[in-house]
């Protein structure tokens, strides 16, 4: 996806449906019927995209809650925001005046960094994603496949 | 309208003057008769009119137990009729299809006034003006696609009348007593159907199988929308004694999915509706006996949601989050789904007594 350093980026609430519930993240992109899990990190790194924010500041942010080397912290949440960018359910999304989140303070207790994992589900693919529409009708509609 | 004005074409919208093409199309096929069917769901008085002899049946049976007497008044009016059968064309199509329709929306032509989805599946046309309360639900050929929706007829219509009246179509069954019940949610093949019926043998009765109306009113109330049940031809195995229950017996060996209409073989055994008590995801197991687990509230918001939103033009965040409010605040269990029918019955009404 390129260099998103310097970017501001935020998850596009327009497509995407979420909600934080026992400590996962449940996601559904409406366009495509695709849903996802994100669990411990990636939680993190999600929440901090829920306002617009660099990607410095989401490093920051999983850095404050988890305990790693910065180099390797930093690597793993940059494929990760690459993997939410390329599903497209976070955006590039200039801030414009929306509120920015403030720098978090460090956790009190911090457990060991381990990479997030973007979890995937298209099992719903097949039900929204119909072939394109070649044989019409001369008023436009679908021809009906005899049974 | 037929008891109102037309819109001028030219001063309306794209959306409503197409609804009035579509409307007047209705009023075509209605020349030949039509026959009125009234139902009460969730509190919500809906009126059917339906041209041509062909849709009727299909239509009203799986709502048969909700019928009310055809002069009460009803807010939602929907009139229907068939394109292959009554000889009456649609007007021609206003949109250019997308690439890849997703759901049956239509995006960018429906309107605040006017929704409009087309299912590519089952060749339905549905249309709903909200501000006159009158629907439109349009077959291109009823007999050749009366499988895909004889079980759960007019969703995309009824769900844009009754979602922001407090009332939204889940896709999940629905079992209880007066007293409570609960949701049973999962996707296609999760045991969803087969864990309904079985509760046929004991004193828990059925407010749905596929879908079923959740308030969103906040009195936790499930209501019922349809008394039909579905369930693949092979779990038949485990409930044998329902074979011949099947509205289609043929469906038995081909490839629909066989159904049952309950209000015509068990209408002691349909419930209006219960306050939900708890959520419980079935899952099919290899051992004899059922057994029930505590779920995670995002495991509960995911069978209930994924397949509620993805299967409904227009739905998305009002959905999204009556539905994250159930999943937080009722209990949610897994089901592991044995093979011990009676065992399994047994089970779930001790769940849902315990949960009063």
């Amino acid at each position: 996806m390129g260099n998103m350093r310097g970017e501001w980026l935020r998850v596009d609430a327009e497509n995407v449906l979420a909600e934080t519930i026992d400590n996962e993240v449940m996601i559904i992109d409406m366009r495509l019927g695709n849903y996802f899990s994100l669990f411990g990190p990636a939680v993190t790194i999600w929440d901090a995209l829920l306002e617009p924010a660099r990607l410095e500041d989401v490093i920051e942010a999983v850095c404050c809650q988890y305990d790693g080397v910065r180099g390797e912290i930093a690597a793993a949440v940059e494929r990760f925001v690459d993997d939410l960018l390329r599903e497209r359910l976070v955006a590039v999304a200039p801030p414009n005046g929306a509120h920015v989140a403030p720098p978090p303070s460090p956790a009190a207790e911090k457990p060991p960094f381990e990479p997030p994992v973007l979890e995937k589900y298209t099992d719903m693919q097949a039900l929204l994603l119909v072939d394109p529409i070649h044989d019409v009708d001369v008023l436009g509609w679908p021809r009906v496949k005899p049974s | 309208m037929r008891r109102g004005e037309p819109a001028t074409r030219r001063e309306s919208p794209p959306a409503l003057a197409f609804f009035d093409d579509v409307h007047a199309a209705f009023e075509r096929a209605a020349g030949a008769g039509t026959s009125v069917f009234t139902c009460r769901l969730g509190g919500e008085t809906v009126r059917l009119e339906i041209a041509g002899a062909f849709l009727d049946a299909p239509i009203t049976a799986p709502l048969a137990h909700q019928r009310v007497a055809d002069g009460e008044a009803a807010g939602l009016t929907t009139r229907l009729f068939d394109v292959a059968s009554s000889g009456v064309p649609l007007p021609p199509r206003p949109w250019q299809w997308p690439d890849n329709p997703a759901r049956g929306d239509i995006f960018g032509f429906g309107d605040e006034r006017i929704a409009v989805s087309y299912n590519h599946f089952g060749h339905i046309l549905s249309l709903l003006d909200r501000a006159r309360g009158i629907g439109l639900w349009v077959t291109t050929d009823a007999a050749a696609s009366v499988g895909y929706f004889e079980a759960t007829p007019l969703l995309d219509v009824l769900h844009w009348w009754l979602q922001p009246r407090g009332l939204l179509a889940v896709h999940s069954a629905a079992v209880g007593l007066e007293s409570g019940g609960i949701l049973l949610a999962g996707k296609g093949g999760s045991g969803k159907s087969t864990t309904t019926l079985a509760c046929l043998a004991s004193s828990l009765s059925i407010a749905g199988d596929d879908y079923c109306l959740l308030s969103t009113r906040g009195d936790g109330q499930v209501w019922s929308l349809y008394n039909s049940a579905r369930m693949e031809r092979e779990n038949f195995a485990r409930l044998p004694h329902l074979r011949p229950l099947v509205s289609r017996p043929a469906a038995l060996e081909s490839g629909d999915k066989p159904m049952i209409l309950l209000h015509g073989h068990h209408p002691e055994k349909l419930i209006r509706g219960f306050p939900l008590r708890a959520v419980v995801l079935p899952q099919i197991a290899a051992a004899a006996r059922s057994s029930l687990a505590p779920a995670s509230q995002a495991r509960a918001l995911r069978e209930l949601a994924v397949s509620t939103i993805n299967q409904r033009a227009g739905a998305g965040r009002a959905e999204f989050d009556a539905l994250v409010r159930v999943a937080k605040t009722v209990p949610c269990y897994s089901l592991a789904l044995g093979t011990d029918m009676r065992q399994l019955a047994d089970l779930l009404e001790e769940l849902v007594l315990e949960a009063r």
